[in-house]
């Protein structure tokens, strides 16, 4: 084995890897991460991505009844402006249906594919408003049970899936779970998360890496307890 | 990771699933994530595989969001800021739903709208029909005030007539009525209390002293004077004989004085 020098940032104790996947190791269920990719709602949008791609309209509208809730509630989220995350929600769904072309599926889910543009959407909208606005702190807009039962069924991320996601993220360490938060839903960058909470940028970028790969296999194994058989028998 | 198989990388790992983690969170600027794309080509199966999980699982956060439905028209707006030059509308329904809120809505403010103009033809039908009634009745007054006026008209050309003869109408040696006749025209006009007749015209025969009996055009009309008050002193007094109109007998009257 070849030995590279490796400039590795310091990592407080709480942010020590443990020697599970979520240390920045593969995934300890390769193949139910790529079923997570192939879910039903995942092969037909990326089937709504190709119609699009080839000029089908109406395949524009199945998508957004898919994934425009999922998009909306981020919007909102990451706003706290309703009318700006009608807006921005338009503008990701226009960007999606110009460019349905460019998606490839090697390179992901249709999901990660479109919510990749919705951020990024997002996050200019969130940079381009007038410094001096003040945001609300980032608890007052998570829900309180993480229970997912404000999501309907029928979208791209089901009732189910965000349940196993607010868990996923509720379980984290605390500084993991804050600096995710201010990352992902107020759009801080790295060096602002730093600067803010007075911890070293490195600390920052493993506390988000470990954070978001914990948060990645806890939803696999959610995932996987939820298609045994004994759970199944016991939950029908 | 890397192993014997892979050229080395000028970035560890870690720091590469760092980067990559910025670049999932669209925290990266544009050269930034060029230059992390680069350094991916180069890494092995594995890092590749978890820089798609990191992107993966930062597309699930957004289901931490609460969820927020958003607006009916937002849709709408979307369908028809990117919607081609033709399209049908049975394309774009709700899966699962047979008609749209759209179309319920069009159909029940087209009932509506229906039902609101058959009320409005109705009742301008019921409004039309009135005024033509109400104009009809008009035409007939304006028809009858045009009639009298041309009686009234004859009958003032006859009393300044100086070649009409006065005479009283009598019955049972009273007066009875006026009439003015010009014996050239063969003209008579018969002033009348509408109590005795009603209005009429048609012929009038009058029996001459010579025992002649003469036709003469006859317009009869009703006054509500008093029948001896248009007697005046010093009229002569003649009585008719056998006048008749339309050969039906009025007056049995004696032409002469008395």
């Amino acid at each position: 084995m070849e030995v590279v020098a490796v400039r590795a940032p310091a990592i407080p104790a709480g942010d020590q890897k443990p020697q599970t996947a979520a240390s920045g190791s593969p995934s300890p269920h390769p193949k139910r991460e790529a079923k997570l990719n192939r879910s039903p709602t995942s092969i037909e949008l990326s089937q709504q991505l190709q119609r699009m791609a080839g000029g089908d309209h109406a395949a524009l509208g199945r998508c957004y009844d898919l994934m425009g809730p999922m998009v909306f509630s981020l919007a909102v989220r990451m706003l706290r402006d309703r009318q700006a995350a009608e807006d921005v929600t338009q503008d990701i769904f226009v960007q999606v249906w110009r460019q349905a072309a460019n998606y490839d599926t090697s390179r992901g889910s249709p999901e990660a594919w479109m919510m990749m543009i919705g951020r990024t959407r997002i996050l200019d909208r969130l940079r381009s408003r007038a410094a001096g606005i003040v945001l609300k702190p980032v608890g007052d807009h998570l829900p309180d049970a993480p229970d997912g039962e404000d999501w309907p069924d029928d979208l791209a991320v089901s009732r189910e899936n965000a349940s196993q996601v607010r868990q996923a993220l509720a379980s984290l360490p605390p500084d993991q779970k804050q600096a995710i938060e201010m990352a992902f839903f107020d759009g801080m960058t790295h060096v602002e998360i730093s600067e803010k909470l007075g911890v070293a940028l490195g600390t920052i970028k493993t506390r988000i890496r470990l954070g978001l790969l914990k948060i990645r296999d806890k939803i696999q194994d959610d995932t996987c307890e939820a298609d045994a058989p004994g759970h199944r028998e016991n939950n029908p | 990771m890397t192993n014997a198989n892979t050229p080395p990388n000028p970035v560890t790992d870690d720091a590469l699933l760092d980067v990559a983690a910025q670049d999932a969170l669209g925290t990266l600027a544009a050269e930034e994530s060029a230059a992390l794309a680069r350094n991916l080509a180069q890494a092995g199966e594995s890092t590749q595989r978890q820089v798609r999980d990191l992107r993966e699982t930062v597309a699930r956060l957004a289901a931490a969001s609460p969820y927020m439905e958003p607006p009916a028209r937002l849709r709408g707006a979307l369908l028809l800021a990117t919607a081609p030059a033709s399209f049908k509308m049975s394309d774009y329904q709700r899966k699962g739903e047979p008609s749209s809120r759209l179309l319920r809505y069009g159909m029940i403010a087209a009932v509506c709208f229906l039902a609101a103009s058959a009320w409005y033809n109705t009742t301008l039908k019921n409004r039309l029909n009135d005024q033509n009634q109400q104009l009809a009745k008009q035409s007939e007054l304006l028809n009858t005030m045009h009639a009298r006026l041309q009686s009234a008209g004859v009958a003032i050309s006859s009393l300044i007539n100086p070649e009409t003869d006065q005479i009283t109408l009598t019955k049972d040696d009273k007066p009875v009525g006026k009439a003015f006749v010009n014996n050239k025209t063969k003209t008579a006009i018969l002033f009348m209390p509408g109590s005795a007749t009603q209005s009429a015209t048609g012929t009038m025969t009058i029996k001459q002293p010579n025992g002649e009996t003469v036709a003469y055009s006859a317009m009869v009309l009703l006054t509500d004077l008093a029948p001896g008050s248009i007697t005046k002193p010093g009229t002569p007094n003649l009585e008719l004989h056998d006048m008749t109109i339309d050969n039906h007998p009025v007056y049995t009257a004696r032409l002469g004085g008395r």
